[in-house]
């Protein structure tokens, strides 16, 4: 599926470790939801590549200060700009104490990995989301549910049976193939097939654009 | 970014096996993504840290990328990078016993690496 340029989330890199942040935006280059309008390493550098972003995808610990002093100037400059805040804990301790009442903690299930994903909206009520089970895939779904939260439902969607609908909602739950599989008691081969049908259906070619075209056309809820 | 040539064979042929057990996950899955598609023939695994000793017997990896080089990779792997160690600026790489401390080590960094042990 084709994607005009106006219509891509654009989004700003802000993370310090450079090889993860190249690797984060070539990963993003490569999906046609996506442009990466700028990369920076440090809160001064971002504060220069703000223009025309839809998105910043921010890392808390940064090398001239604290990812939050970068989000709270862009809450104030840029209110319609979405932040995803990239951090290496889950306690919701390292954000400032004036969000945190307002957060509501989605905590997907136990889990080893140390990596989460949460989202400061501005002036919006702010949710706070711990991904833990969840890779860098996640930032494309936020970033994607961030641009068009609002778009109608596309007409191909109401093409799709109930069961390949509980299929993108299990996708949207972080769940692979295996996962999706055991939720829906079929087998592996069965859910692959629904997938195809799924992606034959919405013109789509990944499961990733799958999920993001049905977190932007309402077809699943993010919990 | 150019992909560049696929020169992710070794001399005899083998594919380079890459294992990655650095963490975050975020960061292990990103990088791990990035590289398998600008050197689609470099086999690339990714663990978590606990498993690193015994995937180094399993697979025997050309190269390893890890938070800390432990004496099973500085003894066992010929080319390793111990990225960002307790989330530092730099990272060390190991090839073949020549050590250098990068102050930021780029994706292509990396890329180079695979690279060189592919081309050993």
């Amino acid at each position: 599926m084709e994607n005009s340029a106006k219509n891509r989330a654009r989004i700003l890199l802000v993370e310090d470790h450079a090889s993860f942040r190249q690797a984060l935006a070539f990963m993003f280059e490569r999906e046609p939801e996506f442009t990466v309008v700028g990369q920076a390493g440090s809160i001064s550098e971002a504060r220069g590549s703000l223009d025309g972003v839809d998105v910043a995808v921010v890392d808390l610990g940064l090398s001239d200060g604290d990812g939050t002093v970068l989000i709270e100037e862009l809450s104030k400059s840029e209110p319609r700009v979405m932040t995803l805040v990239l951090s290496a804990t889950l306690d919701p301790a390292v954000l400032p104490a004036r969000w945190r009442p307002a957060h509501r903690v989605c905590c997907t299930r136990p889990s080893p990995y140390r990596t989460s994903w949460m989202r400061y909206g501005g002036s919006r009520p702010v949710r706070l989301c711990c991904l833990r089970t969840r890779s860098w895939r996640c930032s494309a779904w936020w970033a994607g549910s961030a641009r068009g939260r609002s778009r109608p439902r596309d007409p191909s969607s109401e093409r799709l049976t109930r069961r390949e609908l509980e299929v993108l909602r299990a996708l949207a739950e972080g769940m692979d193939s295996q996962k999706i599989s055991r939720r829906l008691g079929i087998t592996i081969e069965t859910e692959r097939t629904h997938m195809v049908n799924i992606l034959s259906k919405l013109g789509l070619r990944s499961r990733l654009q799958a999920l993001v075209f049905a977190v932007r056309h309402d077809l699943v809820e993010i919990r | 970014m150019n992909s560049g040539a696929d020169v992710t064979e070794r001399g005899g042929g083998e594919a380079v096996r890459l294992l990655m057990a650095n963490e975050p996950r975020a960061y292990r899955e990103g990088i791990a993504a990035a590289i398998r598609e600008l050197r689609p023939g470099v086999e690339v695994t990714t663990v978590e840290p606990d498993d690193l000793e015994g995937s180094i017997l399993r697979l025997t990896p050309d190269i390893v990328v890890c938070n800390r080089a432990t004496s099973p990779v500085r003894e066992g792997v010929s080319v390793w990078v111990e990225l960002y160690p307790d989330y530092a600026p730099w990272s060390v790489v190991s090839v073949r016993g020549v050590r250098s401390t990068l102050a930021e080590i780029q994706l292509p960094d990396i890329l180079s690496i695979v690279d060189l042990t592919a081309g050993a």
